[in-house]
């Protein structure tokens, strides 16, 4: 009888199989193969690169009268400048602003007969559709702004043109070595 | 065997660059120069209607005197006339008025002295006016020499300078109404347009 | 003995009580139990590496990809308990959220090197080989066996990060990340 009971005792050790496992195995349902993911982030701004000036970045129009008549020259030119790899990361904007030639050292209210200021249009080319531009003799300037829907990098061509004499073109230029004037030209990208 | 704690690393520490201003304009500025010489224009002048008094006319640069004496006396007879320049300066200036004889003398033998009595040299005056500038400038006619007058101008000047010559009733270089002496008289009037 | 334990019972019940008895009598009993092939990785250091902003702010390299120095993620006490394991690497580049194709001499994607070290004698490498407009943004790569169950830290580093062409990035929000799979080598899937 005594082996009866040791052979059922032994037969009951055995009969609870999920008991000894959990010893073995720290998970339920561990496998032998297994993954972790590690996620990468980072941002880029939405930021305009100006570009590099080709030129010496000015636009010198040289002696701006007609040395006869103390008019201003009506065949003034110069050579546009190029900002040479301007770019956004995003959509943007482009506006130009211009301020007039004005004499530099004569500064005083000029007297009858004469101007100080020679007025022109400047454009920036290359980077929409529909340059950019600013006239200095129009108080409302709506083109001054210009937008592009994408992410551009290229050049633009800044050039001035359509110059007259502030107060008519009767007017003579007072005499002064510095007239000066500044174009900016300014790129904000848009988020 | 268990999990190790987690470890929740500071994602500052991970960062590589620090953080950026968005939407930065990127503003370029370009000069924009000229310059306007200091220039002075005076065109050729024109005898201004209604001014002229004993005056034939003027003849290129020449003001000619119709009656330059009366024929009893011999005494010189009144003569004026306004002559007008269009000019310019762009810059504050001076105009310098020449007189290359200081009256009028004669042009073929040079006399010093006459017989008494008799005038020799003839002298006049020379109004200058010139926007908000008016200077008068007498030639005595007692020597023969360059005289000249210097009328600054404050500012920058456009449109008309008037040189008025007028010659008195009876003018002489002796006695009022001295008779003058034969011959052709003349005299060289400059306007300079200057830098002071 | 080998014999359902129902049946033996009952077996012995049945017998009369009158059998003659042997002097002795033995039974057998086969004590089985299994331990399955586990591997388990480490919970990583960091679950997200942020990388901050990706393009240069300043200088010659503005807007393109800045140098960023290597990130590390380790996943501790990583094991397998079976001869023979591996671990491979899926690597996915970081794309720009938007998914609109970029203009010429922009990139919406940034490459890098994903290396697992620590667990074989050879690393597990993954190199992304995204183009500009971000196709073909995931790599695979496996390392060399592990002959012997082991437990060990397992270092996921980031690295060589760049950008196809080195283009300017467009502006945006980037995202990509990093498999780790602990597992048994595949025969000839060493690197």
């Amino acid at each position: 009888m005594i082996r009866a009971s040791a052979l059922i005792a032994a037969t009951l050790a055995l009969s609870a199989p999920g008991l000894a496992m959990a010893q073995i195995a720290p998970e339920v349902g561990a496998s032998d193969t297994d993954s972790a993911t590690v996620g990468v982030i980072g941002n880029v701004p939405a930021q305009c690169y100006g570009g590099t000036l080709s030129g010496d970045g000015s636009l010198d129009l040289g002696v701006l009268i007609d040395l006869t008549t103390g008019r201003l020259r009506t065949d003034l030119a110069t050579p546009g400048e190029v900002l040479v790899g301007s770019f956004c990361t995003s959509r943007s904007t482009i506006t130009v602003n211009a301020t007039p030639l004005e004499a530099q050292n004569f500064t005083v209210a000029p007297p009858a007969g004469f101007s100080r200021r020679v007025h022109y249009l400047a454009s920036a080319s290359g980077w929409t559709t529909t340059p950019a531009s600013y006239n200095t003799a129009t108080a409302a300037n709506a083109a001054a702004t210009q937008s592009r829907d994408s992410a551009f990098t290229g050049d633009i061509t800044v050039a001035i043109s359509d110059f007259s004499t502030d107060g008519g073109e009767t007017l003579r230029l007072v005499g002064d070595e510095s007239y000066r004037g500044v174009v900016t030209v300014t790129l904000t990208a848009v988020n | 065997m268990h999990a190790p704690s987690i470890i929740i690393a500071a994602v500052t520490a991970l960062l590589a660059m620090p953080v950026f201003a968005q939407s930065q304009p990127a503003p370029q500025d370009m000069p924009v120069t000229g310059n306007v010489p200091l220039i002075c224009a005076l065109q050729t002048g024109q005898i201004q209607p209604g001014t002229s008094n004993n005056v034939i006319g003027l003849d290129g640069d020449t003001l000619r005197i119709a009656q330059f004496v009366n024929p009893d006396t011999l005494s010189v007879k009144a003569a004026s006339a306004t002559v007008r320049f269009d000019a310019v300066c762009n810059f504050a200036h001076a105009v310098r008025v020449e007189s290359a004889n200081n009256g009028l003398w004669p042009t073929d033998a040079q006399i010093t002295q006459a017989p008494a009595g008799f005038a020799f040299a003839v002298p006049y005056t020379a109004s200058v006016s010139w926007g908000q500038a008016n200077g008068q400038f007498n030639t005595d006619a007692k020597s023969r020499r360059l005289v000249q007058q210097i009328l600054n101008v404050d500012t920058p000047v456009a449109g008309q300078l008037d040189l008025k010559i007028d010659i008195a009733e009876g003018a002489s270089n002796v006695e009022t109404s001295a008779p003058v002496i034969a011959g052709n008289y003349a005299d060289t009037v400059r306007i300079f347009l200057e830098p002071r | 003995m080998n014999c359902k334990y129902g049946l033996a019972l009952i077996a012995l019940v049945a017998l009369p009580a009158t059998a003659a008895a042997q002097s002795t009598e033995s039974g057998t009993v086969d004590v089985v139990g299994t331990v399955r092939s586990i591997c388990i990785l480490g919970d990583p250091t960091s679950a997200l590496v942020d990388l901050g902003q990706l393009s240069a702010a300043s200088g010659p390299r503005t807007g393109r990809v800045a140098v960023i120095p290597p990130q590390t993620v380790t996943l501790p006490g990583s094991f397998c308990n079976f001869a023979g394991s591996a671990v491979s690497i899926s690597a996915t580049a970081l794309t720009a959220a938007d998914a609109t194709n970029p203009q010429a001499g922009f990139a919406r994607a940034v490459n890098y090197t994903a290396t697992a070290t620590g667990w074989a004698a050879g690393a597990s490498l993954a190199t992304t080989g995204a183009a500009r407009d971000g196709t073909g943004p995931t790599a695979e790569g496996t390392g060399a066996t592990q002959p012997l169950p082991q437990v060990a830290d397992i270092s996921l580093t980031l690295s060589s990060f760049t950008a196809p062409g080195d283009q300017i990035l467009v502006s945006g929000n980037y995202s990509g990340n990093v498999i780790v799979t602990l597992g048994p080598a595949i025969a000839g899937g060493e690197n």
